[in-house]
């Protein structure tokens, strides 16, 4: 009976495939986008995911996890499966795959659907799978250190050096996000400014007034935090205070820069930590407000199947459909990342082996639903709205008038004054050119939402989605400095010794200083970009977020390798051996390709033959730097890559002679 | 989904004895799911662990075990994703 329910889900999503097969040219409901996503789920999760279990993992509950075995009540906490998977999804969930569909939406909604949904039910949720048992059975490892044990030392050190650079890429394109969300909208910064003092509340309640009392502390935050959201078109509409909170892009990088090396070097419960849970709370209520309001509303989606940029003449971001599709959506399909997570907090927590393939290859899926609702979001916009707010200005024509006219040359309608009328309805000064997804997805949420739960609101839906993205953006880069503070201190430990001291000061601040410049460094590059600055460093960012995915592959398939199961080594293979091909074919076009608009070099090189003649050679001879330093980084990605999946490759085939599991086999 | 029926063996004991937080009222339970999701300490399923685990010893008072989870989850790895 319940096999009959799991081949009726699987056929429901052959259903929903099979509508959007037919319905090519003309527009489709997101009714059968979410139906082919969830029944294709359905099936990985009950057909793939239980093979995965039993014939490769072999979890059995007789096996005492770390939870129970080493319980402290701190960390090791033994939690119920659907608890923990919450927890899981919470942590893994973030800015990325609300903003790589958006951008991957120039290709036309299908390829970004294909590669969501087929790239996690193949890739995506085995490498979260993989790696949470992996480090379930190694007392909670992290992924640094099972590299260091089961490769080797050298491999070890180098995920490390590729973490910290993709960490700082990371923080640097998440910020450059927030920072096009926020230019020019009093609301939005309003908002988030009020996020400084509510958390400093926040903190001092649950560490001085009331010790350990994060919920009711969390609670007050969250009304005030509602409370400034409304206040905000007060603020954004008065001729006093308007001005005051409207600022350009470069002031507001500034901010961010000095705001993340403060929360760096003070105490984690003034900021950080209430930062933290104010926007954990954001972002799972936020989540199930946004699969609400699709189910309620099932939009229309506007986008045409497939654009003509699949060929890579696209304004959002230039490169072809192969590999850019792939590397622009990385969380959502497959993100690297999660196995940093993977191998954190949750193997901790968890309470059988049996509830691994729930947590892991279950909240994997999740995230990857949150992907397609961010694509329905986008792609239920008009699409002329969707190319004139994601494109850079300079290709639009510099002024609304002008873009009309562009956006008819691609094949698209806007009418004179919808632009202006849209940015009227949500309370913003202009829309044009907003690039960055935050935007693009704020205006699809609004939509959604408003046709949900009432359309009085639009303007506060709107500066909700900003306010609830640019959230916990500043929280990963609150974060994501910290870690990478620790990082670059246990690495400079080793040339510098004092510098690997984490309790003394001045050490604390040279490595925040050093983490901040790292990331603002690419910030202000992005900011100061005449084309936007997301068109060159997102790619960046997804080409880095795959490579990590590939080194987390690489040790899963050493992991099921060592514990004798060489038969069975494809389930990670086949997807690092995707992963290896399109993020190594992107780099490659990144350094090498000959579109100036693609090649970082062939970039550089146009600038500087156009460098004679120049109206402001200063600024030339900057954008020459950034594109070799971008083509710099992309190289060193690459290397790091390619030598940690040889070395393991070594591993494989027995160069190093070692296949007797690692694993610890502790039976009730 | 139960990946591991067919393993042969002794049963492993029930999951309610097992799963701290799975206990206590509705709203005791609520709580704990708010905290666990969201990373928040729990200084109620410390101070069970610490008079089960070791009743020779004085339970840490709720300031120590704030202090002490701090810096456990802020100066490790990552505990969030992008």
């Amino acid at each position: 009976m319940a096999r009959l329910g799991w081949l009726l889900a699987s056929l429901l999503g052959a259903v929903g495939w099979g509508a959007i097969a037919l319905s090519r040219g003309e527009t489709i409901n997101a009714a059968w986008l979410v139906l082919a996503a969830v029944g294709t789920y359905l099936a990985g999760y009950r057909f793939y995911a239980r093979f995965i279990a039993r014939r490769v993992l072999e979890l059995d509950d007789r096996r005492i996890t770390p939870a129970h075995r080493l319980a402290n009540g701190r960390d090791f906490v033994a939690t119920p499966r659907f608890v923990l998977f919450g927890h899981h999804f919470a942590a893994i969930a973030g800015a990325g795959p609300l903003v790589g569909p958006v951008l991957a939406a120039q290709f036309g909604y299908l390829p970004g659907t294909l590669w969501i949904v087929i790239g996690v039910v193949l890739g995506g949720a085995v490498q979260d799978f993989v790696i949470l048992v992996g480090s379930l059975r190694r007392d909670g490892k992290s992924l640094g250190q099972m590299a260091r044990e089961e490769i080797g030392p050298t491999t070890g050190m180098l995920a490390m050096v590729a973490i910290l650079a993709i960490m700082i890429i990371l923080l640097a394109v998440l910020a450059l996000v927030v920072v096009r969300a926020l230019e020019h909208s009093p609301w939005g910064v309003f908002t988030i400014v009020c996020t400084i003092p509510i958390a400093l509340v926040m903190g001092f309640w649950m560490k001085v007034w009331r010790p350990g009392k994060t919920l009711e502390a969390s609670l007050f935050g969250i009304a005030m935090l509602m409370l400034a959201l409304v206040a905000g078109r007060w603020v954004a509409e008065s001729p006093t205070w308007g001005p005051i909170f409207t600022a350009d892009g470069v002031t507001i990088a500034w901010g961010i820069i000095v705001y993340g090396f403060i929360a760096s070097v003070i105490p984690v419960w003034m900021l950080l930590c209430p930062r933290d849970y104010l926007s954990t709370f954001l972002k799972v209520g936020t989540v199930l407000a946004l699969a609400a309001g699709i189910l309620l509303t099932l939009p229309t989606i506007q986008l045409p199947a497939v654009t003509p940029f699949i060929d890579g003449t696209g304004p959002v971001f230039a490169g072809a459909l192969f590999p850019f599709c792939f590397i622009t959506i990385a969380c959502g399909a497959i993100s690297g990342f999660h196995a940093l997570v993977a191998s954190g907090t949750t193997p901790k927590m968890l309470d059988r082996e049996g509830d691994a393939p729930a947590i892991g290859y279950g909240g994997m899926l999740t995230e990857s639903f949150v992907a397609i609702m961010a694509l329905i979001a986008a792609a239920a916009l008009d699409p002329g709205v969707y190319f004139a707010m994601n494109a850079p200005l300079p290709l639009l024509g510099g002024t609304a008038d002008a873009a009309i006219e562009t956006i008819r040359g691609w094949g698209f309608t806007l009418a004179p004054g919808q632009m202006e009328a849209l940015a009227a309805s949500v309370g913003e000064s202009t829309l044009l050119s907003r690039t960055g997804g935050a935007p693009s997805l704020a205006v699809g949420m609004a939509q959604i939402f408003s046709g949900a739960f009432g359309s009085t609101l639009t303007a506060l839906w709107y500066h909700f989605a900003i306010m609830f993205e640019a959230l916990f953006i500043l929280t990963t880069v609150d974060t994501g400095t910290r870690v990478g503070r620790f990082m670059f201190q246990e690495l400079a430990g080793h040339v510098v010794r004092p510098l690997g001291r984490t309790s003394w000061y001045p050490a604390t601040v040279v490595a925040s200083v050093a983490i901040v410049s790292g990331w603002g460094w690419f910030l202000i590059q992005g900011v100061t970009d005449p084309m936007g600055g997301i068109n060159a460093l997102w790619p960046l960012f997804g080409i880095s977020n795959q490579l990590l995915a590939a080194v987390a592959l690489s040790v899963g398939t050493t992991l099921i390798i060592r514990r004798g199961k060489r038969q069975h080594a494809w389930v990670t293979l086949v997807p690092l051996a995707w992963l290896l091909v399109i993020t190594t074919t992107a780099a490659w076009q990144k350094l090498f390709h000959a579109d100036p608009r693609i090649g970082f070099l062939s970039h550089a090189a146009a600038l500087r033959d156009g460098l004679a003649t120049a109206a402001d050679p200063a600024t030339t001879g900057r954008l020459i730097l950034n594109a070799n330093i971008n083509a710099v980084l992309c190289g060193v990605f690459l290397v790091v890559t390619w030598a940690v999946v040889l070395s393991s490759i070594r591993v494989w085939t027995g160069r190093e002679k070692r296949e007797e599991s690692s694993e610890r086999e502790v039976f009730a | 989904m139960r990946a591991t029926r067919e393993v042969r063996g002794p049963a492993p004991p029930p999951r309610e004895a097992r799963a701290a937080g799975a206990r206590g009222g509705v709203v005791a339970r609520l709580v704990t799911l708010v905290r666990r999701v969201t990373g928040m300490p729990d200084y109620a399923a410390y101070v069970a662990h610490c008079r089960a685990a070791h009743p020779d010893r004085p339970v840490p008072s709720e300031q120590e075990f704030f202090d002490e989870y701090l810096v456990r989850r802020y100066e490790g790895g990552p505990t969030r994703c992008c």
